[in-house]
């Protein structure tokens, strides 16, 4: 058993003190993955909420057949495209307009403005393909895993995000 | 492995997750194709950029914590501290709501001094040694 492993078997047993430092060591993923998929900094927090007090529910389900961060990552996104999907119906979902993000102005000096303009206009399963194996360090497995999808269509989505923000690179 | 294999896998090259055979493999193939390290550069720049954006401003605040630990509820087991570092003693008690257990201990500069146990007895005597 790893100790992430022990770490959610404790968390099973309803100790606080060990969900306290599994939140603070996943807070940070799922709510920039969550981020990543609504682009809304209030709603990832209410993803990020729901995805913990989910995990403290249903630790005792782990069954270790995945790495307790894909678990979590997979809680996550599915509780952020719930979000989505509700939030699309009562159509409160912020545009996808960069400004209405939260960006640090410094980040724009180091980086091609127009791939960050890219990005933004990736579709949402696409940004979040990149934000798995960029962010996360998710293997191609992983991803899939967490995603629900076949590790060919994690290729194919990687392969067309990146063909998309090559052509503002090249262009 | 071939140009379209390499590329395909670039992704997870740059972000080191694909075992030290196959990194070995596709670094001799990459080092003899200009097509390849092209396609290498550009996804270094990619995952730059994506970084660059995805790190700005991205930790979510204190209050989703409180929020969650407000509703787990109060805890099944109350912990009372009491210390009094200027006077060099620090005493301890503890108690268990479901067992009515009482512990406790009295420590003088760092030093265990007794232990008290379940006896309300013993309680007394933490009572006297704290006076």
């Amino acid at each position: 058993m790893t100790g992430e492993e022990k770490l959610l078997s404790m968390v099973a047993t309803q100790d606080r003190s060990a969900f306290h430092v599994l939140y603070e060591r996943y807070a940070n993923a799922v709510y920039r993955y969550a981020l990543s998929i609504l682009r809304s900094p209030h709603l990832a927090e209410d993803v990020l909420q729901e995805t913990m007090m989910a995990v403290w529910k249903g630790a005792g389900g782990f069954k270790g057949r995945s790495k307790v961060q894909t678990w979590i990552l997979g809680i996550a996104r599915n509780q952020a495209h719930a979000t989505l999907r509700r939030e699309a119906k009562g159509q409160r979902l912020p545009a996808s307009d960069p400004a209405a993000e939260t960006v640090d102005p410094t980040a724009s000096l180091h980086t091609d403005l127009r791939v960050q303009e890219a990005l933004h206009a990736l579709p949402s399963h696409h940004r979040e393909v990149m934000h798995l194996v960029f962010f996360e360090h998710l293997t191609v497995k992983e991803a899939a895993s967490v995603l629900e999808i076949p590790e060919g269509t994690v290729k194919s989505r990687m392969h067309h995000a990146r063909l998309t923000l090559a052509k503002e690179l090249t262009s | 492995m071939n140009c379209c294999h390499i590329q395909e896998a670039l992704p997870w090259y740059v972000s080191g997750q694909l075992p030290a055979d196959e990194i070995r493999e596709m670094a001799e193939h990459i080092t003899g194709c200009n097509d390849c390290q092209r396609a290498l550069s550009l996804m270094i720049r990619l995952r730059n950029a994506y970084m660059s954006l995805a790190q700005a401003g991205t930790t979510p605040s204190d209050r989703v914590w409180a929020a969650i630990d407000s509703k787990l509820g109060p805890s099944h087991k109350p912990h009372v501290d009491v210390g009094s570092f200027l006077l060099g003693l620090q005493v301890g008690v503890s108690a268990n709501a479901r067992r009515t257990q009482v512990r406790g201990d009295l420590r003088i500069f760092g030093h265990k001094v007794r232990i008290i146990g379940r006896e309300r007895k013993e309680n007394h005597v933490l009572s006297k040694q704290e006076r």
